[in-house]
């Protein structure tokens, strides 16, 4: 199945800080919940472990991330994603087009515009629920991004930030499920 | 059949007898495969593929087998050591049991894992790490022939892309010459969907090879159990399983629809594995695989034309088809019939010529193509021609009840010698729709239609008159991998003139305990509560092609009332023998034999069982018995009227079946109770293809229908009341003028549905919907919106 998510979102900070941060797998993979960074392959490649559960289905993906495009100057990447289920269970592919535009009052504005498709398990028994857990991995990425760039100078530059248990699962699947019921019903927000 | 020959308590033809296999059943204790338990067996769990295509880079089984209760997991490399990884198909392609390299279809086996019970079975296939590299996949059957589309099948020597077969009948020119100078053609194009059976029970099997004696026995789900066993000999015989060494047992079966004709991986490894190990082994398919990887039924993209006079007289038919077979040809046809009885497809009408061809092609999806309710391809047949005489209705605004009483085969044109070559025994089609539209009142539903669409209310009357061709079938053409397609009886009167009869058939919910009963009290007058029928186990039932097609009553059915004819033949000589009378001076009268003129002097049929054991005549062989292998002299052709009655919400595209009345001929009957039972179950079965059911794909080649959360099966709230009825026109050529019903609303039901859809809608400009009518495309079809 195919999975088109758009998204824009704010943040407290300059372009080039905002720019460097994104253009640097190993740091952006730390904001990413479930992510985590393995090694640079080289090439503008790297490897990249990412844990996801939807509903029951609990997904390993062993990955691959290459920058495609950089363009420094508009400040636009394009970024593939494959990664392949570790138990055999399935896998997913990602093409990303990301563009950062200077708002002029100190902050950014993030817009990402990304084609996820998926095999396997999860594109079966998933598929109804992984809209609703990618917004909850985006919100819970832009908190950690926000954090990162908004926040305290501990918690920034070269420290790693804490993201570990990837995507807490009962928390997103329980976010999750209230989306879905809140399209249906339109309440639980 | 107007009036039993016999009494209650005999029980023969026509007695509504209750099913002598339902108080196992509803008492809970019927003996399903998964009720098997051998001593020291092992259960096994499968492997499956997440990929619709994909190279399989490695499969590294080291967790599962640390894992405590795991004994071994097998895949194709283990098989190919014994030459058992691949397999043929029913229509002599290949198929993987287990893969070596690469998987072609979501669900398919990729390993199987075995272990001291079920649990351990299935956290060993959780184990085992299978290293895939995705492939491009081929889902739209109509891109599989692209000159880029990736070749599925590079594993078969000179295929060199995914085309399959080819296969026309009818006479092409002639057809084309009739379009050409037609007043009135009418095209559409028809898809009837990938369904699944979706029987209670899923597959499975228990498997047991004695080491010692060399011999496998395997309690198998299967409607063909013979077969099974000469398959089983031919593919394993070089590894010492030879036929007489091999039992198989089909013990109670919980619905099998056709799904269980094939021959699965699963049942392979289970059998190669207790083979090597000589361990029992236990294979049961959860109900996500049993979905998602078993035998499909339909999936026909079907592009169809009538040619027809301004007056509404139907002249030609032409079908061009395109059959997506998923990764082999695994359909359930016999041999000669790649595309099934998919020529019936003139249906009830007098056609003058007709032309169809059906192109079979790969694509990444499960393999299959069974007869699901229906009696090879005849369910594609009837919903092609009865939504296509709707559309020549539409086109010439002509009522479609007009339409087809004036186009019926008459009844004094029988035998009817169809364009396609098919000769239809015996039908009379004006009455049945005649019987149909009095019962459900039919003038006054146009009228009250008339009067809803004056409201902007959306109702429809939908019609179907389907012909049916069943009871595969006269050897001269008929066989599946060369075994023709005869069925047999063997009958035996024990002393005390009690029954025992064997059958190559077997019942999967059909009630053959029962009506194979009737037909032998109906012919020896011997009460049916004396019949003990068996079928079933490969060591003591005669040799039979099994039960699919409607095939039961018309083939072992036929067998039973030949074999007990051998036997009344013995009687009569026994009889003469015991009245000391000549043979010619005796007169049969149901259960009794007497002479002429004197009635008080007879033998029964149990007198006559008894002596011959204790007293038979001198010159005569003692006993009492007799075998027939019943060869039809043709197909027999049941058919039946549907009307259904329709009312759609125009806010939301919901339809509501409002009635459904089912006029059904299916020759003289042997229970009317149990032909009820199946009409009704056959209907329900032909609603959901018309309204829920569908395995549908993504791009990516993922089931995107593979749980009961999606593959809607309709249950009782869905279901309308059934309203049925009958005419009764008897086969002429089969021994008890039966015809076989099995599959009759199976087949009949869905274009009524659609029809009627359709018809609520016509007004709007709506011409054709494709089955399953989901709110969706009623909603879409009210809003003139393409789907997305």
């Amino acid at each position: 199945m195919k999975v088109e998510i758009s998204k824009t979102f704010s943040i407290r900070a300059p372009v080039n800080e905002v720019w460097n941060l994104m253009t640097d797998v190993k740091k952006v993979s730390s904001c990413i919940p479930g992510a985590q960074y393995e090694q640079d392959m080289g090439d503008n490649k790297h490897s990249v472990m990412m844990v996801v559960k939807v509903g029951p289905i609990k997904s390993s993906y062993s990955g691959e991330v290459s920058i495609r495009s950089m363009d420094e100057e508009n400040h636009i990447i394009e970024i593939d994603g494959k990664g392949t289920d570790t138990k055999g269970k399935g896998g997913a592919s990602m093409e990303l087009v990301g563009s950062i535009t200077d708002k002029g009052d100190g902050t950014s504005e993030v817009k990402g515009d990304s084609t996820i498709t998926i095999q396997g398990m999860l594109a079966q028994f998933g598929s109804r629920m992984i809209e609703d857990v990618s917004n909850q991995l985006f919100l819970q990425f832009t908190a950690s991004l926000a954090s990162v760039l908004e926040g305290d100078e501990q918690n920034n530059s070269d420290k790693d930030v804490p993201t570990e248990d990837a995507l807490s699962g009962v928390t997103v699947a329980l976010a999750a499920i209230k989306g879905v019921f809140g399209r249906f019903f339109g309440r639980f927000k | 059949m107007s009036k039993c020959k016999t009494s209650p308590e005999v029980g023969g033809m026509g007695h509504s007898i209750k099913r002598k296999e339902d108080p196992r059943f509803i008492r809970g204790q019927g003996n399903y495969v998964d009720d098997v338990v051998r001593p020291g067996m092992v259960f096994m769990d499968i492997v499956r593929s997440p990929y619709a295509h994909a190279k399989i880079k490695s499969i590294n089984t080291e967790k599962a087998l640390a894992h405590p209760g795991v004994a071994a997991v097998i895949t194709g490399e283990t098989l190919k050591e014994y030459n058992l990884h691949m397999m043929p198909t029913l229509m002599s392609d290949t198929q993987m049991v287990l893969p070596i390299d690469k998987v072609c279809y979501q669900a398919q086996e990729v390993a199987a894992v075995v272990a001291t019970d079920r649990y351990s079975a299935a956290d060993g296939v959780e184990l085992v790490e299978v290293e895939y590299e995705p492939l491009p996949v081929v889902v739209d059957p109509h891109k599989a022939t692209d000159p880029d589309a990736p070749i599925i099948r590079d594993d078969k020597e000179g295929q060199e892309n995914n085309h399959i077969f080819h296969w026309e009948a009818g006479d092409k020119d002639g057809t084309e010459e009739i379009f050409k100078n037609a007043d009135v053609t009418v095209k559409e194009n028809i898809y009837i969907p990938r369904i699944h059976v979706a029987s209670i029970e899923t597959c499975g099997c228990v498997s047991e090879f004695d080491s010692v004696s060399g011999r496998l026995t395997v309690w198998l789900t299967t409607q063909a159990p013979h077969a099974i066993r000469t398959v089983v000999a031919l593919v394993a015989g070089h590894v010492g399983l030879q036929e007489d060494k091999i039992r198989i047992i089909s013990p109670d079966i919980g619905g099998g629809f056709g799904g269980k004709v094939p021959v699965y991986p699963g049942y392979v490894i289970a059998i190669a594995a207790s083979v090597v190990t000589g361990l029992p082994i236990k294979w049961i398919e959860d109900r996500r695989e049993n979905l998602q990887a078993d035998s499909f039924a339909r999936d026909y993209h079907m592009a169809c034309e009538i040619a027809a006079d301004k007056d509404g007289t139907l002249k030609a038919l032409r079908i061009k088809t395109l059959a997506d077979h998923g990764y082999a040809d695994a359909a359930a046809n016999p041999s000669k019939f790649p595309a099934g009885m998919f020529s019936i497809c003139t249906g009830s009408y007098d056609f003058k010529n007709a032309f169809v061809e059906v192109d079979g092609v790969y694509t990444n999806k499960p393999p299959g193509g069974i007869a699901y309710r229906c009696s090879f391809r005849v369910t594609e047949a009837v919903h092609a021609i009865e939504r296509m005489v709707d559309v020549v209705a539409d086109e010439l605004g002509m009522d479609a009840a007009e339409l087809r009483m004036n186009n019926f085969i008459s009844k004094d044109a029988f035998p009817y010698q169809s364009p396609m070559g098919w000769e239809y025994d015996s039908g009379d089609y004006h009455a049945a729709l005649k019987l149909a539209m009095d019962n459900i009142g039919y003038d006054e539903l146009l009228k009250e239609q008339a009067e809803k669409r004056e409201k902007g209310e959306l109702m429809g009357i939908g019609i179907s008159s389907f012909t049916e061709v069943v009871g595969a079938g006269p050897s001269k053409d008929f066989d599946i991998l060369g075994i023709k397609m005869f069925d047999s009886s063997e009958i035996r009167i024990h002393p005390t003139g009690k029954v025992i009869a064997r059958f190559g058939t077997k019942s999967q919910g059909q009630g053959h305990e029962t009506t194979y009963g009737q037909i032998i009290a109906e012919e020896l007058g011997i009460p049916h509560s004396d019949v003990t029928v068996e079928e079933g186990d490969t060591d003591t039932a005669p040799y039979g092609l099994g039960t699919y097609a409607s095939r039961s009553t018309p083939t072992a059915g036929a067998a039973a009332a030949l074999a007990c004819r051998k036997i009344k033949e013995k009687s009569q000589k026994i009889a003469a023998h015991l009245l000391e009378v000549a043979e010619e001076d005796l007169e049969w009268e149901v259960g009794k034999f007497s002479v002429k003129g004197v009635p008080d002097k007879s033998v029964t049929i149990q007198d006559i069982a008894f002596a011959a054991y204790t007293n038979h005549p001198q010159g005569l062989e003692a006993g009492l018995e007799a075998t027939h292998y019943y060869d039809p002299p043709n197909m027999t052709y049941p058919f039946g009227s549907y009307i259904a009655v329709v009312d759609i919400d125009s806010e939301t595209g919901e339809v509501k079946v409002r009635r459904f009345m089912a006029v059904d001929d299916c020759g003289n009957i042997i229970n009317p109770m149990i032909v009820e039972g199946q009409i009704h179950g056959g209907l329900t079965q032909g609603l959901a293809p018309a309204l829920f059911e569908e395995i549908s794909y993504d791009d990516e080649g993922n089931i995107t229908g593979g749980s009961f959360m999606e593959y809607l099966v309709p249950t009782a709230v869905e279901t309308p009341h059934w309203e049925t009825d009958k005419t009764v026109t008897p086969s002429p050529h089969h021994p008890l003028g039966a015809k076989g019903v099995g599959e009759s609303p199976t087949v009949g039901a869905p274009p009524a549905i659609v029809n009627a859809v359709v018809d609520a809608l016509s007004h709007l400009g709506v011409k054709h919907i494709d089955i399953p009518i989901t709110p969706e495309k009623v909603w879409r079809a009210i809003n003139k919106q393409d789907a997305a």
